[in-house]
């Protein structure tokens, strides 16, 4: 027998028995769907990716599976860019926030309501809660603030060594952190070994989707407040703690 | 987008990613089988190219090279794979971890000896070689296809099936003489 056929012969012969289950689609689409949500503007793609890499939330408390990650389907076309029509937003939610026309500065550009799915390994929605966003931008710093009901917020799966600053603002503790991001084309590069055992343990964002290796820094300030857990986030940008901590203090200086 | 074949057997158009998946995910599993040596990581090894796959499905525009641009993903996705595995495991130790036992329910079963003899010696080689030799003798591919699988030169692969065919032959003479 040739060599060639030999070898042809037994791969197809070790490998028949291998079929793709239902499962492993389900892993698949389920990953997808997590990325799906970077189909989102670029400025609130590290506010995606931040609350799926927490992998938070009560699982536990559910019959289905743990929850390993949060996804949304809404895109841009559901962004409103009317500020008037905050109530609209908040009617979807079905929570009311504090909503500033001015963050620090940059102007508000849009708001909407974003359903998250909280989905376990098997690519099932457990359940679904509600998310604000709204955009501001001010140059070339493009901040968002998020707004979730505080059960549905946990900050525990990042390091404590990307916080940077602690302050209180009207007596609520706010907490600013500087997380370092890697952007990565889904072919060639790859991160280092000290660069994913440092996203495992929190202290950095790995995702892929760009050409070119891309390095920043994410920046975010949260707070908690009447139940709702809000949040500033901004990619890069020009803004250093000081301006966050007055972005958080515009926020809570305006009316609910 | 409808995902047809033409004529020759190309495909028309780019397929959308749901298509490109159902299409292409059991061959992705099965050569990733065969180049990881076990179900888990050939799954984590599928999983991790589909996903590169759908984020970067805008820049495939030639519906010829969908299985090359696939196959690419699938071949740097394991053989990262391979080189963790490596580092994680004793030397000594992965071609036993990675025998089918009793408890991976998900193994398939070998049909005889020489499959499993077969699979053994493709372990032993080195990663490259095992991809080269997996996309040659499993996915039918050419030099050249396998050139632009993974990205270098036509030499290359020559050498590395080269090597591969004397590794496999001197550990499968000694068990079966008709080769």
């Amino acid at each position: 027998m040739k060599f060639d056929t030999y070898m042809h012969d037994s791969m197809r012969e070790i490998a028949q028995d291998v079929q793709a289950d239902p499962m492993l689609r389900a892993r698949v689409m389920n990953r997808v769907q997590l990325q799906r949500t970077k189909t989102r503007p670029r400025r609130m793609r590290f506010a995606v990716t931040a609350a799926a890499a927490l992998c938070v939330l009560v699982g536990g408390a559910f019959a289905a599976g743990p929850i390993i990650g949060l996804a949304s389907s809404s895109d841009a076309s559901d962004v409103v860019t009317a500020f008037s029509d905050e109530s609209k937003v908040e009617e979807q939610v079905g929570f009311d926030v504090r909503l500033p026309e001015t963050l620090n500065g940059a102007a508000f550009t849009g708001m909407q309501a974003m359903p998250i799915d909280a989905i376990d390994a098997d690519g099932h929605t457990v359940y679904t809660f509600q998310e604000f966003d709204a955009y501001y931008e001010d140059g070339d710093t493009i901040p968002f603030m998020t707004v979730t009901e505080a059960e549905n917020a946990d900050e525990s799966g990042l390091s404590d060594k990307t916080i940077v600053d602690t302050r209180e603002i009207n007596g609520i503790p706010v907490t600013y952190r500087e997380i370092p991001t890697i952007f990565l084309p889904p072919e060639g590069e790859q991160p280092t070994d000290e660069e994913q055992a440092a996203a495992d343990r929190g202290e950095c964002f790995i995702s892929y989707g760009t050409e070119i290796r891309e390095d920043g820094v994410y920046h975010t300030i949260r707070w908690e407040e009447n139940g709702l857990s809000y949040s500033i986030g901004s990619n890069d940008g020009d803004w250093d703690a000081d301006d966050f901590f007055a972005a958080a203090e515009d926020v809570m200086n305006t009316a609910q | 987008m409808a995902y047809s074949i033409s004529a020759e057997g190309a495909p028309a158009a780019v397929p959308d990613f749901d298509t490109l998946f159902e299409t292409y995910q059991t061959e992705a599993l099965r050569a990733a089988y065969l180049i990881c040596g076990n179900r888990a990581d050939a799954e984590d090894v599928v999983q991790d190219t589909f996903v590169k796959c759908y984020e970067s499905m805008s820049q495939l525009h030639d519906p010829t090279r969908v299985k090359a641009w696939l196959f690419r993903i699938l071949t740097r996705t394991a053989w990262r794979a391979c080189q963790k595995h490596r580092r994680e495991m004793p030397v000594e130790t992965l071609y036993d971890s990675q025998e089918p036992t009793d408890e991976d329910a998900s193994a398939p079963l070998l049909r005889d000896d020489r499959a499993q003899t077969v699979r053994r010696a493709l372990q032993t080689l080195e990663p490259k070689q095992r991809m080269t030799a997996v996309l040659y003798y499993f996915n039918d591919m050419s030099v050249r296809e396998i050139a632009q699988t993974m990205g270098c030169f036509e030499g290359t692969v020559k050498s590395r099936l080269y090597h591969a065919r004397q590794q496999l032959k001197a550990k499968l003479e000694v068990e079966f003489d008709e080769i």
